[in-house]
């Protein structure tokens, strides 16, 4: 218990707060900038932070990673563009409700959801941290296989009407995430000796390109009276522009759900708060008492993503802190930075010096409150900065999203590639193709193909038939919970019929 | 719109993607990815293989759609983008749109640089959209691309390109 309280003292001291409140405030601003993500805000932080004591540096850091993710779901909401890929799936509700001139509700409840999704993914860090890394270690291609094809199959069918659409887009997403060198081979997949293609497509330019730069396009033909009226328009009623308490009771069954998803990918090394976000979106409108309500402004499709994504912030945590393994690039940068800084991870540092561990806990649980508040304050700079003209944000959106793309691999094919996309975004709408799922294909192929491929390797090493798969606890444990979860859902909406 | 005159553009979008499709199954595929000799199920799955899966999958859904608007074209629906009133109100606006923010990535940011490329292309999309006020259209542009340069340059250190013209 000494040690618990003298670890959580490192972490709050006034010079740590103040370290988190800026971490935050920085991590908001770099997230709401379209192509820059929390990885990158965590990165460019880094040099920064070793100047300070360790518990002002690494708190500091935390605070950033927590307030970047959010930050990129208020241009999702407000304006049609994701400031990071994990914030694609608060766009599918949270800018309709935008439009609806309910921005400011969209926000603050992306704001509550992110907390509470922080703030539970911390707790099960707390409490169950080495029993989680355990179980997500069980986990293996097979396992992620099949996760993946009923990710993608199920977020297909449920994107759009008629249905062959979504699924088409989904499949247009894989085909365009094949571009590039093999992973085996390293035979060139249609590049046709382009060498920027080697390294595929890039994630950054897509999104922009697809969500943001589409929407520009689209919006580019209203009326002259549209087009010179402010960005973002807000009504004037109060109950439009805050979340009642009834609201958010309705949507605590989602963020529960959605939190759960979250830590449960979060805890499995390379899936990321991208999947999370689109498979809790998926669950939570699988679920929903009104299906009907998705895509168009629906507050449970605000609340899924965010709550998944920030869950998995935390808990890409767990298999850092209990074994030393990141689970993704943003982990990965603050292992680096603890390593600097002299802090020690691992299944030793639990029972030799857990003193940074419970300081860590301390700082990531003072990271949630501070976001929190800080959440209002970026909401209000963000409706002074979108009260400019709609045509000058349009054309502003453009330059910044492109130069976005451009800072992440310094190459002008990628600010081509935002442009181009954003013309086939625009004439998928036109012509009734949802832009969401293709998306998902894309950010889903790379993992899918590894995975499938490793089974299949597996299977021929060992002179197993494939269905060797069937003989893994995991697998067959994931297939039961799935089953049963389709199960649940038809026998349901059979109910209601 | 009715019910059979969406039935029939379905039926053409759905031919004419299937037509493409099979156009990247049996042209684009064998072109683009070139699979290594003696390739076999021990050494994993070959390169082609994931893109010949999805065009088939694709065709197979496509066709599937296909025969049931064939059989029942009651079954038609408007899709929910095309549907809820998203209509350009002016393509000509669209179009000139578009054209502009493809000469600044394919002509402007190569050749001028990224600052003057982007003071030229928002100026000219800034008017597109209605803006006829000559001050207006210098100092918005001026503003906008001051305020990246600002972020990128000054903040992140992040040189954005600056152009045949001046030196890369």
């Amino acid at each position: 218990m000494d040690q618990i309280l003298e670890g959580i003292g490192l972490a709050l001291t006034w010079q740590s707060l103040l370290a988190v409140v800026l971490g935050v405030a920085a991590g908001q601003v770099l997230g709401a900038i379209p192509g820059l993500t929390a990885s990158m805000a965590v990165a460019l932080l880094i040099p920064y932070s070793f100047y300070f004591d360790p518990w002002v540096g690494i708190p500091m850091l935390l605070g950033m990673f927590k307030g970047s993710l959010f930050g990129s779901s208020v241009t999702a909401i407000l304006i049609r563009t994701p400031g990071t890929p994990a914030a694609s799936a608060t766009v599918l509700d949270g800018y309709p409700l935008a439009q609806a001139g309910k921005g400011a509700k969209a926000v603050k409840m992306a704001l509550y959801s992110s907390v509470f999704g922080d703030t539970f993914s911390d707790v099960c860090l707390i409490f169950f941290a080495s029993a989680l890394a355990l179980v997500a270690l069980q986990f293996g291609p097979a396992e992620y296989t099949l996760l993946i094809v009923l990710a993608l199959g199920s977020l297909g069918m449920l994107s759009s009407r008629p249905i062959w659409k979504g699924l088409v887009a989904t499949l247009v997403g894989v085909m365009i995430g094949i571009i590039g060198l093999d992973p085996i081979t390293a035979t060139e997949r249609l590049t046709f000796g382009n060498p920027e293609l080697e390294e595929g497509i890039g994630l950054i330019p897509m999104l922009i390109g697809f969500l943001a730069v589409s929407e520009v396009f689209r919006q580019m033909g209203g009326s002259n009276s549209d087009l010179s009226a402010q960005a973002m328009r807000y009504s004037s009623r109060r109950e439009d522009n805050r979340v009642s308490w009834l609201e958010f009771k309705g949507c605590i069954p989602v963020l529960f759900r959605s939190s759960a998803i979250g830590t449960a990918i979060g805890s499995m090394p390379g899936l990321g708060s991208t999947v999370a976000a689109f498979i809790a979106y998926g669950e939570a409108r699988r679920t929903s008492a009104k299906p009907e309500q998705f895509g168009k402004g629906s507050l449970e499709g605000v609340a899924a993503p965010e709550a998944a994504n920030n869950a998995v912030s935390g808990a890409n945590l767990i298999p850092l802190l209990a074994f030393g393994i990141p689970g993704d690039i943003a982990a990965a940068l603050i292992l680096g930075a603890l390593m600097v800084q002299g802090v020690t991870v691992g299944p030793l540092a639990f029972s030799q010096n857990p003193l940074p561990i419970y300081a860590i806990y301390a700082a990531l649980i003072l990271a949630n409150f501070v976001n929190l508040g800080l959440g209002f304050a970026l909401l209000r700079v963000a409706r002074f900065a979108f009260s400019v003209p709609r045509r000058l944000l349009l054309a502003s959106v453009l330059v910044v999203a492109a130069a976005g793309s451009y800072a992440l691999r310094g190459s002008i094919f990628d600010v081509q590639l935002v442009f181009v996309f954003g013309v086939a975004g625009y004439l998928m709408m036109r012509f009734g193709f949802p832009p969401v799922p293709l998306l998902i294909g894309f950010i889903l192929m790379p993992l899918l193909e590894e995975n499938l491929r490793t089974v299949l390797l597996l299977s021929s090493t060992y002179d197993q038939h494939i269905l060797f798969v069937f003989e893994r606890p995991a697998f067959l444990a994931l297939l039961a919970l799935m089953s049963s979860a389709i199960a649940f859902v038809v026998w349901r909406r059979r109910r209601r019929a | 719109m009715t019910t059979f005159a969406r039935a029939r553009g379905e039926i053409a979008l759905l031919a004419l993607l299937l037509l493409a499709d099979a156009m990247f199954y049996f042209v684009v595929i064998p072109v683009g990815i070139a699979d290594p000799d003696d390739f076999g199920l021990d050494q994993g799955l070959p390169p082609s293989f994931s893109a010949r899966v999805a065009a088939i999958l694709m065709a197979v859904i496509m066709a599937i759609r296909l025969v049931h608007l064939l059989v029942t074209p009651a079954v038609a629906q408007a899709g929910d983008e095309a549907s809820n009133s998203q209509e350009s109100e002016n393509a000509i606006r669209n179009i000139g749109g578009i054209a502009g923010a493809l000469a600044f990535a394919f002509g402007l940011v190569p050749v001028l640089g990224y600052y003057l490329g982007g003071v030229c292309m928002v100026a000219t999309l800034v008017a597109v959209m209605g803006e006829r006020r000559w001050s207006y259209l210098l100092w918005q542009p001026a503003a906008v691309m001051g305020f990246i340069w600002l972020l990128f340059d000054q903040v992140f250190s992040i040189e954005l390109p600056v152009g045949l013209l001046f030196g890369s």
